[in-house]
């Protein structure tokens, strides 16, 4: 038999529609039977009609059910809905899209502050911690609603870091006295159910990859006061891969050497494809890839965070991977969140800016792993661009539109001073369709680490083969000046004054007998120096030269050297070379390409080196004629080059004209094709080359090693030969 | 449905929202929450989270309908947070009204319901006057439980989920909230009577 106490309970369930006919019957009895059960019931039948009448003229609309607001109420809530409006529009570029929470990271929440608030915890298994006296916080500066203590083992110091989905501190774990991250959801996100999903899911995935190369986990509890979860894993310092990025490309800005800098960056972004390697052969997808969720310390630990938004894949095999059933919620999330856009627009995949969930797998983090190299390259998110118009921000539907129908650009088009063959690794990897991208982290890994190595040895062969230019330069310059020396001594000889004095009658020698001294000084000289060519010794008058003596090499059998008959002696109008010779001073030594020069001999008028110094009369001192030196550049250069120059690239000799004067492939053949014709027809990216070389000297080709000229001024700010090394065909 | 209820939406604007649709779910609010203050602060986190979202809604349904979801969750929230904060008062042997309406034997004590009741055919606004002020007087995790489950019509598990209580609690706080909303309706309805008949 039941009491009023218990028959009123029963009413109470049975308003609410759960008891079973049983009961409903030995209610209604004794309703029947006791006029206050009967009043009870009747009261709160009249209480719920009336309730629900409200419940559905509120529903409606209905003006009477309340007043409305107030002016003042409405005022302060559009200004406050006005600076958010206008705070979102700024931030959302950056942040990270996140189905069914705020993209916000500021908390609006509408619980008090929770200063000093006791952080009671439980583990994952409800296991209660053990508690110890609640601790004193280390750092009093901080804001009362930032700073908290906790009274199990975590001690929360200060806030690291704010996501869509939660917050992290530095915590101290008074138990083992050592740093930790914590990462707690904020209140934000807590009012949506699927943000608990995904945060549990983020620690029961992080907690699952086992990697050097994934943040470890220590713990996964829950706030018993709050009832919101968090998790404990590695401090590996605030520090991510966006501020070495940034520190990167200002030392760049500001031309010191960061050599060091960007093999150091490479070097994190393959522990990135690694750690995300692992994470696919357990069958884990990251999706929100980006410098921001890369966190290194200063011992060359590379950490990826931030796995809230990782999708766990079906075809996974059993065993291996992460089972969907071994992260709680996956299969329903997944459901849910097709058509939706997740993941950080900046750094997205096409497919994921789309909402082509479906499409989304390992390839996506593949993009995202080329996203996170155009970082490091350019210094900037690979759709900054995409994001402006006129310098001024998009939309963020009009740039997910954009990325998903619009192939992203070359880091190479960002910042000219990218590798141009790391910039199409680049590329390859941020391809607009996954089967054009790497079909792996581990083949983009790969890639990247060939061409570090690579790029190791192409700078030491670069860096060698720029010695070699040099030392060429130096000897080319030596033996010009050799050149300069001998004709200035082969003008300065007794015959030279006595062939003079006999021409004009004043010796006692006749003039055969001073040519013939002449020239068997001028045959040994040939002899001794076998990249000259001729020598002549030739009187001017009026305009015109007359050969007296010539020795020369024939150009057939170079061994033979023979005088020249009178008979065969040149004569004519001086030449330009010759006239410029002639206007200098004694000892004044003109040197210039044979072009310049008289045709003589049977050799390419181009490849001839001619050094001129004119002759006085020592009586009169007055002009009489000029000696001149003929040098084959051809064998010069070929002698220096193959004595001095061990690198394997083509070698160009380039006139003042920058026109080829001679090129050796290779394997060191002289090739003669394009003798004669400028560099930039053989070469158009020479026309990046040419003005550096004409203004510098130098051109050092630092983004692709692949280049270099440097120039020979024959007679400085007159003539000029360059040399041009190809190492490898530059990327651009 | 009103014409209203059919707008579809066509983006956030804070100013047109707050003209349009602030004192609609202003009062859905109050009704819920029975405090201005909360409720204003319900309905202005509404409006921040629907500029949060947007993008998600743009162009699905009708816009009140989609910031009214959004304030229901609100004062779901808010109620749990109120709750979370006033566990000491929320149902404590103090706010049980069993001692004042049943014996030690568990009987109706003499004096539980003793006056006449209203008419049955009394008009659902008279009553909902009475309501409104006895709720005010109920303790907030009681009250809150008993518009829950009435207004909200929330069943009992979703309710102890929110509130993060025990199936228990939950029964314990909606028996004395209508306990406690009965005896007051009958006192002040008794009282008005009264009023009505010196008058």
């Amino acid at each position: 038999m039941l009491n009023d106490k218990s028959t009123s309970e029963l009413i109470t369930k049975s308003l609410a529609g759960i008891l079973d006919p049983q009961q409903q019957a030995a209610v209604d009895s004794q309703v029947e039977n006791s006029e206050q059960s009967r009043k009870f019931a009747t009261l709160n039948k009249l209480i719920h009609d009336s309730i629900s009448d409200v419940a559905k003229r509120s529903l409606d609309g209905d003006t009477s059910v309340a007043p409305g607001l107030s002016q003042d109420a409405r005022d302060r809530m559009k200004n406050q809905l006005r600076a958010e409006s206008a705070r979102l529009s700024q931030s959302s570029m950056e942040m990270t899209l996140v189905p069914d929470l705020g993209v916000s990271g500021s908390s609006n929440d509408i619980e008090p502050s929770v200063a000093d608030e006791q952080f009671g915890q439980e583990t994952a298994t409800n296991a209660k911690s053990a508690t110890t006296p609640p601790l004193t916080l280390p750092h009093s500066n901080l804001p009362a609603s930032e700073a908290r203590t906790v009274k199990t083992r975590f001690t929360l110091q200060k806030v690291l870091g704010a996501g869509g989905l939660g917050k992290v501190w530095l915590a101290h774990d008074e138990t083992l006295r050592r740093n930790v991250a914590l990462k707690e959801m904020n209140s934000a996100a807590a009012e949506f159910p699927r943000a608990w999903d995904r945060f549990r899911r983020e620690a029961e995935i992080t907690g699952q990859l086992e990697h050097p190369n994934v943040v470890p986990l220590y713990q996964h509890g829950m706030d018993t006061q709050t009832g919101q979860p968090f998790y404990a894993m590695r401090f590996v310092g605030k520090r991510t891969l966006v501020d070495a990025i940034e520190e990167y490309h200002e030392r760049m800005n500001a031309g010191e050497d960061v050599t060091m800098d960007l093999h150091r960056l490479l070097t994190a972004f393959i522990g990135v494809c690694q750690g995300i390697a692992y994470a696919h052969s357990r069958g884990v997808i990251h999706r929100d890839l980006k410098p921001e969720n890369v966190a290194l310390d200063s011992f060359g630990q590379v950490i990826v965070l931030d796995w809230g938004l990782a999708k766990v894949r079906d075809d996974v095999d059993a065993g291996v991977g992460i089972s969907n059933e071994m992260v709680a919620g996956e299969s329903a999330i997944n459901k849910t969140m097709n058509g939706e856009v997740i993941g950080t627009p900046l750094y997205m995949a096409p497919e994921q800016a789309s909402g082509r969930l479906d499409d989304v797998d390992h390839r996506t983090d593949v993009f995202g792993l080329g996203a996170i190299l155009f970082s490091i390259l350019t210094g900037y998110a690979p759709h900054r661009n995409s994001s402006l118009v006129d310098g001024d921000q998009i939309a963020v539907p009009e740039l997910l539109r954009r990325i998903s129908s619009e192939p992203t650009a070359a880091p190479a088009d960002v910042n000219s001073s990218v590798p141009g063959d790391l910039s199409e690794i680049c590329l390859k990897a941020m391809q607009f369709r996954p089967f054009n991208r790497y079909q792996s982290a581990t083949e983009m890994s790969d890639v990247v680490q060939h061409w570090m190595a690579g790029r190791s040895e192409r700078r030491q062969q670069y860096s060698n083969a720029r010695s070699e230019c040099r030392e060429l330069r130096t000897a080319m310059l030596s033996s010009v000046r050799d050149l300069e020396r001998n004709v200035r001594f082969m003008s300065c000889l007794p015959p030279i004054q006595g062939i003079i004095d006999a021409v004009k009658g004043r010796s006692g020698d006749d003039l055969a007998t001073w040519q013939e001294r002449l020239r068997l000084i001028y045959g040994g000289l040939l002899r001794t120096n076998c990249d000259f060519t001729s020598v002549s010794y030739s009187q001017v008058n009026d305009g015109n030269f007359q050969e007296l003596i010539r020795i020369e090499r024939q150009a057939s059998e170079s061994s033979n050297v023979r005088k020249i008959p009178a008979s065969r002696l040149a004569s004519g109008p001086l030449t330009g070379c010759m006239k410029k010779a002639m206007l200098g001073n004694p000892d004044e030594v003109y040197v210039a390409l044979a072009s310049d020069c008289p045709k003589a001999g049977e050799l390419n008028e181009a490849s001839r080196l001619a050094a001129t110094v004119p002759v006085f009369d020592l009586e009169t001192e007055e002009e009489f004629g000029f000696v001149m030196i003929e040098a084959d550049l051809d064998r010069l250069t070929e002698t220096l080059i193959r004595d001095r120059f061990r690198t394997r690239g083509r070698l160009f000799v380039l006139d003042n004209e920058c026109r080829i004067l001679l090129q050796l492939d290779r394997s060191g053949r002289r090739v003669t094709e394009v003798d004669g014709q400028p560099m930039n027809e053989v070469s158009p990216c020479w026309s990046n080359v040419l003005p550096v070389l004409k203004e510098k000297g130098e051109y050092i080709d630092e983004r692709n090693h692949a280049t270099y000229a440097t120039r020979i001024d024959l007679v400085p700010g007159r003539y000029s030969l360059a040399l041009a090394l190809c190492l490898a065909e530059s990327k651009e | 449905m009103n014409n209203t209820d059919e707008t579809p939406f066509v983006g956030a604007d804070p100013d047109r929202w707050v003209d349009e649709y602030g004192d609609y779910l202003f009062r859905y609010a109050m009704s819920r929450l029975r405090d201005s203050n909360a409720a204003e602060e319900a309905v202005q986190e509404t409006f921040l989270a629907g500029i949060r979202f947007q993008e998600k809604y743009s162009g699905e349904g009708a816009e009140r309908a989609w910031l009214l979801g959004i304030l229901k969750r609100k004062i779901i929230d808010y109620v749990r947070k109120r709750n979370r904060y006033d566990r000491d008062g929320s149902y404590e042997d103090t706010n049980d009204p069993t001692a004042q309406l049943f014996d030690q034997n568990g009987n109706w004590s003499a004096r539980a319901f003793a006056s006449q009741m209203p008419d049955e055919i009394v008009e659902s606004r008279e009553v909902w006057d009475v309501v409104k002020g006895c709720l005010t007087h109920l303790p907030k995790g009681q009250a809150d439980v008993f518009v829950l489950s009435v207004m909200e019509e929330m069943d009992a598990d979703d309710i102890c989920r929110e509130l993060e209580i025990t199936p228990s609690n939950y029964w314990v706080r909606l028996h004395r909230a209508r306990l406690g909303l009965a005896k007051c309706v009958e006192s002040k309805w008794m009282m008005d009577e009264r009023v009505e008949s010196h008058a």
